[in-house]
């Protein structure tokens, strides 16, 4: 008997909505205005180290209480204390990426939810077995928890926040501690638990791949501030924020020193004295940040002397730069160059290309080569508002190659 | 991992462990404990309390010490451990008050050069309004026989209390009783010896004579005294002198030479020179004027040479009495090994008095210990979790009050219990009950903080997780218990352990009464003031095995809970089982 085959049929989950909250933190304020998590979602929370996920699951499961503003559940604002709250958290189920377990065993530890719950010791460990069992860790259900490898134990610890049949499930980095490979087919099968029994199901995650291959929409947090919020494959292919392109895999990203309407309708850029890209995104209003994905550079060997003869047209690339390598990583089949533009290496550009390109081109440090960037693969995002007030101090410094 | 992590919590032990052997080793390692070469060696005198609680040894050893360069190391005990500590030659001289144990030591030839000092006289006293009508009776013996017969008629309620220590003042008291040999069977003053049942209008209090006083003071009971000890505390007593003057209440303190042919290592020319000095006229003079500025008159009464000696004069024509003694007290490792003996005969036979005493310290210690835990407990919980004004002062208190004397813990609770004190009404002194109170007051501390450290070493994830899987507020604090399960059982433990293991507390405010309120470490107080070293010895021993079986089982409770706990049951497995 399967749990699935037990299951009663599909309920409605309650909507869960933030208002205006406000939360202090140590080195962030989680602020986020208005998020609505429909019945049913497989909502993603994305964000850096430190912006704040975790402490938006812990509002969202009545685990911590707001400074300001209000959490509603099924449409009436609610509390985290008091038996309103109490009975909130017992259709709800949370697991995080330290599994935290009792020292009891682990069929106990499973069943634990349901014995809080008033449920007869036969049953909760009828559940806790069934569930176990579908998470691959039924082996498991007689050991002491201190015996187990973390990976287990985050097993363990999902299954305990499942065995309650919840309504609303969060899983904070729940699978953090296990390979892609091992973490795949457990995060699938709870995602179809979620989709069969209707289970809003909240999963925060570092992986890009799980957010777009699970998720129905992500939320995008940036030191406590959800900035974007949307499918997960939009915010991919076009983030609007500088947190969401960082996200989304744009890892050069330049500040752009003035934006003018250039030929053809595109945007057109300058990124320093005597560097401009055309840009066929639509340009935001105030300080703009230059976003590009490293393998969406092109390079090319320079035919003459950077400085000597007119670039020749090359393909339909609308920009093309002449450039110096600084640096060149190789990792198996791919290489990362790093180019240097303009006067005074004013613009440094990463770009990805296949090994067997940088060898053909003998690219070493010093070598000049020509830059081609699709205008369509320039994209234009916001820079945040800075606390110190200029816009290029948000910006990180650029990250060492690995 | 994933359960509570103490490790926070062991550092801080760790560390206190460490700083405890750092301080053991600065005390060990104090110099100054050996006399500088060329000085001469000081001696070592086995005394009587009283010489020492009267204030005379505070003036007669620094006028002796002045005159001949010779310094006198006091170990003032009951009569009967001075004089034990003589028989294992661990003293050079003996300054004591019990003339017939100090006749059978020079008797079995390790006493010598025996000489009478001084004298002063017990007195009995009661409550002024002396229901058995003792008043001016002249001979002690009527007296003690009209206190308990008062008693035995139903019509007062009067009782007598004994210091029953063995010291020279019970030894005296008992004489008396000898006399009274009409009440003699009476009392039972020995029931072992006796046969007799206990009269509850004999009260054996096991203690000091100060601690006696305030004792038969609360109970406005009778009681034989020392006068010197009774005019020190008269202020604070609501008794007066109902009986002086008899002969036999006469109280003659000798001083003896420990035999240097019986014991080598005696140090026979310091010794002979302070039996010499403290019997000739600058003591004299001492002896008769102390305590006469402050009670109007002198606490002793010198002996002057022509009054009668029961020794000889020199200490060099000693010869004819010193021998060996027949049996050697045991020493070193032979005591330890006959302590273990005699602990295993106690335990073997069910000696009544011992079950009794054990009982008794069980009683109040365990009570106690669980008190301890149920304030305890929720205070360091409160210290761990609670924000509000004051904590980290209190906390900083409550690890304080580990290192509070509980002897000072008894003085302040008899300070509030006492009949005169501002509890005095609940008449709780010298009743278990206020036993445990103090040991509550000593253990608490101890049991907060450890308690105070355990909480705070709870993950807060842990607690957000407990409280993610739907744990209401008490299921909370329940399982948050359980993971702290095995430092609250520490906690409690150590708490059952200082409670147990201190004295001055019990004393203070239980007395060491027979039956009521002695228990094991008063016990081997009196055991050690009688100079019943194997005993008292033993007593340690049944202690820590006491505390030994306490130990044991908390870990079995500990180990218990957890197989509990790990074990799945029998329900959720039977289908696995039953096909293999």
């Amino acid at each position: 008997m399967t749990p699935a085959a037990a299951d009663p049929p599909s309920r409605l989950a309650p909507r869960l909505t933030l208002a205006g909250v406000r939360l202090a933190r140590a080195d962030f304020t989680l602020e986020v205005d208005a998020l609505s998590i429909e019945p049913g979602a497989v909502v993603g929370v994305v964000g850096g180290n430190g912006s704040g996920k975790t402490t938006l699951v812990e509002v969202l499961a009545l685990l911590r209480p707001p400074d300001a503003g209000v959490v509603s559940i099924g449409g009436a604002a609610v509390s985290t204390t008091g038996a309103a709250a109490l009975g909130w958290r017992r259709r709800m189920g949370a697991a995080f990426r330290e599994p935290h377990l009792l020292a009891r065993s682990v069929l106990d530890n499973v069943a634990l939810p349901l014995r809080l719950r008033g449920t007869s010791r036969p049953d909760a460990d009828r559940a806790a077995t069934a569930w176990l069992e579908r998470l691959d860790a039924g082996a498991l259900a007689r050991r002491d928890p201190g015996t187990l490898s973390s990976g287990e134990a985050q097993r363990v610890s999902v299954a305990r926040a499942l065995a309650p049949d919840p309504e609303v499930v969060f899983l904070d980095e729940a699978f953090g501690a296990l390979d892609p490979a091992d973490r795949h087919p457990l995060q699938d099968a709870v995602v179809s638990h979620a989709r069969d029994r209707g289970v809003t199901l909240v999963l925060v995650s570092h992986d890009r791949d799980t957010a777009l291959a699970l998720t129905d929409r992500v939320v995008l947090l940036d030191r406590g501030r959800a900035v974007e919020s949307g499918p997960a494959a939009e915010l991919l292919a076009a983030p609007r924020s500088l947190a969401g392109a960082r996200w989304a895999g744009f890892s050069n990203l330049i500040p752009v020193d003035a934006t003018t309407t250039g030929e053809g309708g595109l945007a057109s850029v300058r990124l320093a004295p005597g560097v401009e890209l055309a840009s066929a995104a639509p340009p935001p209003d105030g300080p703009t940040v230059a976003a590009i994905r490293p393998e969406a550079i092109t390079l090319f060997a320079a035919a003459d002397g950077p400085d000597g003869a007119d670039p020749p047209a090359v393909g339909s690339a609308r920009n093309l730069l002449s450039g110096r390598v600084s640096r060149v990583e190789t990792s198996g089949v791919r290489s990362r160059v790093r180019v240097e533009i303009g006067a005074g290496a004013a613009v440094v550009l990463d770009a990805v290309v296949t090994t067997a390109s940088a060898e053909a081109m003998a690219l070493a440090p010093d070598a000049a080569v020509r830059v081609g960037i699709k205008a369509t693969a320039v994209h234009l995002v916001a820079a945040p508002p800075a606390p110190s007030g200029n816009p290029g101090a948000s910006l990180p410094p650029r990250p060492a190659m690995s | 991992m994933g359960t509570v992590r103490f490790a926070r919590h062991r550092r801080r032990v760790a560390a206190g462990l460490a700083l405890l052997a750092g301080l053991a080793a600065t005390g060990a390692a104090v110099p100054g404990c050996g006399p500088a070469p060329g000085e001469p060696e000081p001696i070592v005198l086995a005394t009587t309390t009283s010489t020492q609680d009267s204030g005379l040894l505070d003036r007669l050893l620094p006028a002796f010490t002045a005159r001949t360069g010779i310094a006198v190391r006091p170990v003032a005990i009951g009569s009967g451990a001075a004089i034990a500590l003589c028989r294992r030659g661990e003293a050079d001289v003996l300054l004591a008050h019990s003339p017939a144990a100090e006749e059978r030591l020079v008797a079995d030839g390790i006493g010598c050069d025996r000489r009478p000092l001084m004298f002063n006289d017990f007195v009995i006293v009661g409550p002024p309004g002396d229901p058995a009508g003792i008043r001016g009776e002249r001979s002690a013996a009527a007296a003690l026989a009209a206190i308990v017969r008062e008693r035995d008629d139903g019509e007062g309620g009067a009782a007598f209390v004994s210091r029953g220590d063995d010291s020279g003042t019970h030894a005296r008291e008992r004489s008396v009783w000898d006399e009274a040999v009409s009440a003699r069977a009476l009392i039972a003053e020995d029931p072992s010896r006796d046969g007799a049942p206990a009269n509850p209008a004999y009260i054996r209090a096991g203690v000091g004579m100060a601690k006696t006083l305030l004792l038969a003071n609360e109970r406005a009971a009778y009681t034989l005294t020392d006068r010197g000890t009774f005019l020190h505390l008269r202020d604070q007593l609501a008794l007066a002198v109902l009986v002086e003057g008899d002969p036999l209440l006469r109280n003659d303190y000798h001083v003896t030479r420990v035999n240097a042919e019986v014991f080598p290592h005696v140090r026979l020319s310091g010794a002979a020179r302070f039996v010499d000095w403290v019997t000739g006229a600058e003591a004299r003079e001492i002896i008769a004027d102390h305590g006469l500025p402050r009670f109007g008159r002198p606490l002793f009464t010198p002996v002057t040479p022509a009054a009668g000696s029961t020794g000889s004069g020199s200490p060099r024509s000693t010869g004819s009495v010193e021998g060996r003694p027949d049996a050697p007290p045991a020493t070193g490792l032979a005591l330890v090994a006959r302590a273990f003996a005699t602990a295993a005969t106690l335990i073997a036979t069910g000696d009544a008095d011992l079950i009794e005493v054990i009982g008794l310290t069980l009683r109040v210690s365990l009570s106690a210990a669980l008190l301890a835990a149920l304030l305890g407990i929720p205070a360091g919980a409160l210290l761990a979790f609670g924000r509000f004004p004051g904590r980290e002062a209190l906390r900083t208190l409550a690890r304080a009050g580990m290192a509070l004397p509980p002897v000072v813990v008894g003085l302040a609770i008899g300070i509030l219990f006492w009949r005169t004190g501002p509890l005095g009404a609940a008449g709780i002194l010298y009743t278990p009950l206020a036993m445990v109170l103090a040991q509550v007051l000593i253990a608490l501390p101890i049991v907060a903080t450890i308690a105070d450290a355990a909480a705070s070493g709870i993950d807060p994830g842990l607690d957000r997780q407990i409280r993610a899987l739907g744990a209401s507020d008490a299921q909370r604090v329940g399982l948050l218990l359980r993971e702290l399960r095995g430092p609250l059982i520490a906690a409690v433990l150590a708490g059952f352990g200082r409670a147990v293991s201190e004295v001055g507390a019990s004393l203070m405010v239980g007395g060491n009464v027979l039956g009521e309120t002695r228990v094991l470490t008063t016990s081997i107080v009196l055991e050690v003031g009688r100079g019943d070293f194997e005993r008292a010895l033993a007593l340690g021993i049944v202690l820590l095995s006491l505390a030994l079986v306490a130990a044991g089982g908390a870990a079995l409770l500990e180990r218990g809970a957890r197989r509990r706990a790990s074990a799945p049951s029998a329900g959720a497995l039977a289908p696995a089982r039953a096909r293999p």
